[in-house]
């Protein structure tokens, strides 16, 4: 478990335009500067809402990547709830 | 003798879907709403304030878990945002009136409140959209970003106590300031429970106000302020703008609970 650095990432995808085009045109080349597992990536880069809320990531931070990712709030919020896609994504 | 003091007060929601999505809330909702933050935007006018005092705080748009302060204090020479790029908002930088903010700073110090500070505060819409939908007048602002998100925050208690002490320094002072809180009321951020209100929070929380109980606010303990959702912590940006007015005391322009915007959504004026 890494959170910091899972959190780092998106805390930096907010507030650092540059890095956010970079992850959006590459997003597996951002991934050299933070210190995150291989379960920590495949959640983000499935922006796998329930794994990453299990894992507590912040709520600001999740929901901010979901945005920064173009996921309708509705669709994050089935998500979060377990009526959607990621529920049945839910890794053990 | 000085002319000084706090000339306006006030204390309103930041919502994002205010700006993203208006729409989405009921026509004679989104007018009430918007109306009162007109209405506040004129009284500001009235008021003829040197600056504004924002009360608001940061959504990791400035700090981290790396350096988290409790109250940080923006100093330099100016603030631009909202710097949410996604946020369909004109993008400004309105300066900052450094000569309050210094004076507000060295007298926190002296007295007890060792306020982080920043030359470099990135504004966000804690800030940006309330002056935009209150049509604010073109003065420097102060903003003043506590933390409403990260446990351990600064108490009600606390908050009240540093709202009396920028009352003290504006009547201390030659500038007229006025003084806004936004954020809040109700609602829940990135959780499961988004979209609900909890209207009868709300409801306390605007009574405590209209009868002057700054006591009452004191008092909030962060379980009441957690069964009104995560993102209700930024009532706490309230209690400092009604600690700054010298009866604790508003009146409620707007209240309605607005699920589309995921918030209950008040705005006030309090009186100077």
């Amino acid at each position: 478990m890494s959170l910091y650095e899972v959190q780092r990432l998106f805390y930096e995808l907010g507030v650092n335009r540059e890095l956010h085009d970079r992850f959006q045109a590459d997003r597996a080349a951002v991934f050299g500067g933070y210190e995150v597992t291989a379960e920590e990536r495949a959640a983000i880069l499935d922006l796998d809402v329930p794994r990453l809320s299990q894992m507590g990531v912040h709520p600001i931070l999740l929901l901010q990547y979901a945005r920064s990712q173009k996921l309708p709030t509705d669709d994050f919020l089935r998500m979060l709830r377990g009526e959607g896609r990621g529920a049945s994504k839910e890794r053990g | 003798m000085t002319m000084g003091g706090i000339v306006a007060g006030m204390a309103a929601i930041h919502a994002p879907m205010m700006a993203n999505a208006p729409e989405l809330a009921p026509a004679a909702q989104r007018e009430r709403v918007f109306g009162a933050f007109r209405a506040l935007g004129a009284s500001l006018r009235e008021a003829r304030p040197d600056l504004l005092l924002v009360v608001a705080n940061d959504h990791f748009n400035n700090f981290f878990l790396d350096n988290m302060p409790a109250f940080c204090l923006g100093i330099g020479e100016a603030g631009e945002g909202p710097m949410e790029w996604w946020m369909p908002l004109q993008r400004r930088r309105i300066p900052i009136h450094q000569p309050f903010a210094r004076a507000l700073l060295r007298a926190a110090v002296a007295e007890g409140f060792d306020l982080a500070f920043s030359e470099k505060l990135r504004l966000d819409h804690s800030v940006m959209l309330p002056l935009q939908l209150m049509g604010a007048p073109d003065v420097p602002i102060v903003p003043l970003l506590q933390n409403c998100f990260i446990d351990p925050m600064p108490t009600p208690r606390r908050c009240l106590a540093l709202g009396r002490l920028i009352r003290q320094v504006a009547e201390a002072g030659p500038w007229r300031v006025a003084v806004l809180g936004t954020g809040g009321m109700s609602h829940w951020v990135g959780v499961p429970r988004m979209c609900e209100v909890n209207e009868a929070f709300d409801r306390r929380v605007l009574d405590l106000i209209s009868r002057g109980d700054a006591e009452g606010l004191a008092g909030l303990t962060d379980p009441e302020i957690e069964a009104a959702g995560n993102g209700a912590h930024e009532i706490r940006n309230w209690i400092t703008a009604v600690g700054a007015t010298p009866g604790h005391k508003g009146r409620t322009l707007a209240y309605e609970v607005v699920p589309p915007w995921v918030v209950g959504a008040g705005v006030v004026a309090l009186e100077v």
